[in-house]
């Protein structure tokens, strides 16, 4: 081969040194296979090497067609990089080159942002399905744990038929602007309409993953709710009443009993006195809450816990509810111990004088004290020692006292203590304590 | 003529070509030549891109002791001929009507 031919190969060999070893080949194999058939014709070799173009020029149109092609056939971002890269190295004149500039900004950061959303989308639908596919484990009943599972696929079909719209719109938007860098880098190669095989196939194959996950979709929507459970979603998150509930009440002769116990997760609590004689614990219980009331002794205990019937990660808990606890207590009579502990429901202390402890954790604390109150109370010995000690306080929520808010100690805590008898010395306690709750004191 | 004009019916010559015979890089190049003068290296990045979108396909053969690559129009390549065609049709009615009024 004559030294020209090799000089003209090789530097050709370099400029596409970027492209697939594979493209390199066949572009080498071509313009090898080109010479040597002009050779045999008789060409003179030096004639048709000067009526050629420079391989730098050859070497740039191939590149330019292989990277826009393959960025056509196969939209992704890697291609499309590739593209740009080009049309920058391809665009010759001051127009062309801002043209471009401007062009690759707006339609890179489009591509991108298409592309990212749809990775956050897929993201999205692996860890939403399987933190509910987790939270299955904690479910004890058989609906709701079909109903979660129900949810965690319509989650994952939404997510995935999210993520395919971006993915898609991506995928067209680096065909089309990688179209458009062609014509603007270049005159266009072909005027007349394309006929694009690969595309179509991809199309078709979009089409499927939609139908697929639109099912998906489907399935995961009828399995929750036959189960019933979005229902019930929709009842509480939306309306926060009470579902089905039952009256529970139960007295106690109250000379007989000396400690009360309330503990709940969700209710409210009230505590308040009244006429009668016996000690009335009324509980209003909804279907996904269950209670228990024993007596032991001389100690009331009641505890009401979540059934696990409504397990979308216990928000309940922390819900302020309309169902209540009202324990109703005879004036006069001698408690030992009172408490009254609930994790997010509210609780209510109604002109009591007892010896009483509160404890929530987000729920808040309201205490009305009236001391007019009290002291109308004449005829009744409990007036008489009318002596109540109150002492507040919170880690994160506020304490208001008569409508007037307590400043914050230095440690972020709000505490209060009171004498509310001036003077006499308190011979009963009201402790409250929260995490989270307010505590009103009126 | 034009370079642009040129480079949409380069497609077309090849097709045309291709479609009476199987051809290798250097006699389709001078078969085209006689139709529409290129230069000596510009079909190779039209033989690609053809080839890319399915309207060629390529195998080889020996010739004289070296393999040579032919070019073979395909099924979607004819189809794809017929309607250039059938658009070059209606390109030349704009044609002829805009010659005949220039003269």
């Amino acid at each position: 081969m004559n030294e020209r031919v090799a000089d003209f190969i090789n530097r050709l060999k370099k400029c596409l040194a970027d492209l697939p070893p594979e493209e390199i080949g066949k572009a080498v194999s071509y313009y090898e296979e080109y010479l040597n058939d002009a050779c045999d014709a008789g060409k003179d070799i030096d004639d048709i090497l000067a009526r050629m173009d420079p391989p730098e020029k050859i070497a740039e149109i191939i590149k330019m067609e292989s990277n826009i092609n393959h960025a056509q056939n196969n939209p992704g971002l890697r291609n499309f990089t590739r593209v740009l890269q080009n049309a920058f190295r391809g665009a010759t004149r001051p127009v062309s080159i801002l043209a471009v500039s401007i062009y690759a900004v707006i339609s890179y950061s489009l591509v991108i942002m298409f592309f990212a959303g749809t990775f956050v989308t897929l993201l999205g639908a692996v860890v939403s399905s399987l933190t509910l596919v987790y939270h299955v484990f904690t479910i004890r009943y058989t609906a709701e744990m079909i109903g979660t599972i129900g949810i965690a696929v319509l989650c994952a079909g939404v997510f995935l038929l999210i993520a395919l719209g971006l993915y898609l719109v991506g995928r067209l938007l680096v065909k089309l602007s990688s179209r458009t860098i062609r014509l603007i880098v270049k005159k266009p190669e072909n005027p007349m309409p394309q006929l694009n095989k690969r595309a179509s196939f991809n199309y078709i194959k979009a089409k499927k993953a939609a139908f697929a996950f639109i099912a998906l979709s489907l399935a995961g929507l009828i399995l929750s709710l036959v189960t019933g459970l979005p229902l019930k979603y929709f009842i509480i998150f939306n309306s926060m009443k009470p579902h089905n509930i039952v009256m529970r009440t139960e007295s106690f002769e109250s000379k007989d009993i000396k400690s009360i116990f309330v503990t709940t997760e969700h209710s409210n609590i009230r505590m308040l006195y009244h006429n009668d004689d016996d000690i009335i614990i009324s509980y209003e219980q909804p279907d996904w809450l269950d209670y228990n009331l024993q007596r032991n002794g001389n100690t009331v205990n009641f505890v009401e816990r979540s059934n696990g019937r409504l397990p979308l990660f216990e928000l309940v808990k922390i819900h302020q509810s309309a169902t209540e606890v009202t324990l109703l207590i005879p004036k006069g009579i001698e408690l030992d111990t009172v408490v009254l502990e609930s994790t997010g429901g509210y609780i209510y202390l109604e002109n009591v004088v007892e010896n009483v402890r509160v404890k929530t954790f987000t729920g808040n604390i309201f205490v009305q004290t009236s001391e007019e109150n009290l002291k109308s109370e004449t005829g009744n010995d409990f007036r008489d020692k009318a002596a109540v000690s109150i002492s507040a306080n919170t880690q994160a929520g506020y304490i208001t006292v008569n409508g007037k808010q307590i400043e914050r100690s230095s440690n972020q805590k709000s505490e209060y203590s009171n004498n509310l008898s001036a003077g006499k010395s308190a011979d009963k306690l009201i402790e409250l304590t929260s995490s989270r709750g307010n505590i009103r004191i009126n | 003529m034009d370079a642009q004009l040129k480079k949409g019916l380069l497609d077309v010559c090849v097709l045309h070509v291709l479609k009476k015979e199987d051809a290798y890089g250097y006699k389709l190049t001078q078969e085209i030549t006689k139709i529409l003068y290129i230069s000596e290296s510009a079909l190779y990045p039209v033989l690609r891109r053809l080839e890319d979108q399915g309207l060629l396909e390529t195998y080889t053969a020996e010739h004289s002791g070296r393999l040579r690559k032919y070019y073979r129009i395909t099924a979607a390549g004819i189809e794809k001929l017929n309607e250039l065609i059938l658009e070059l049709k209606e390109l030349r009615k704009v044609i002829d009507l805009i010659i005949m009024d220039g003269e």
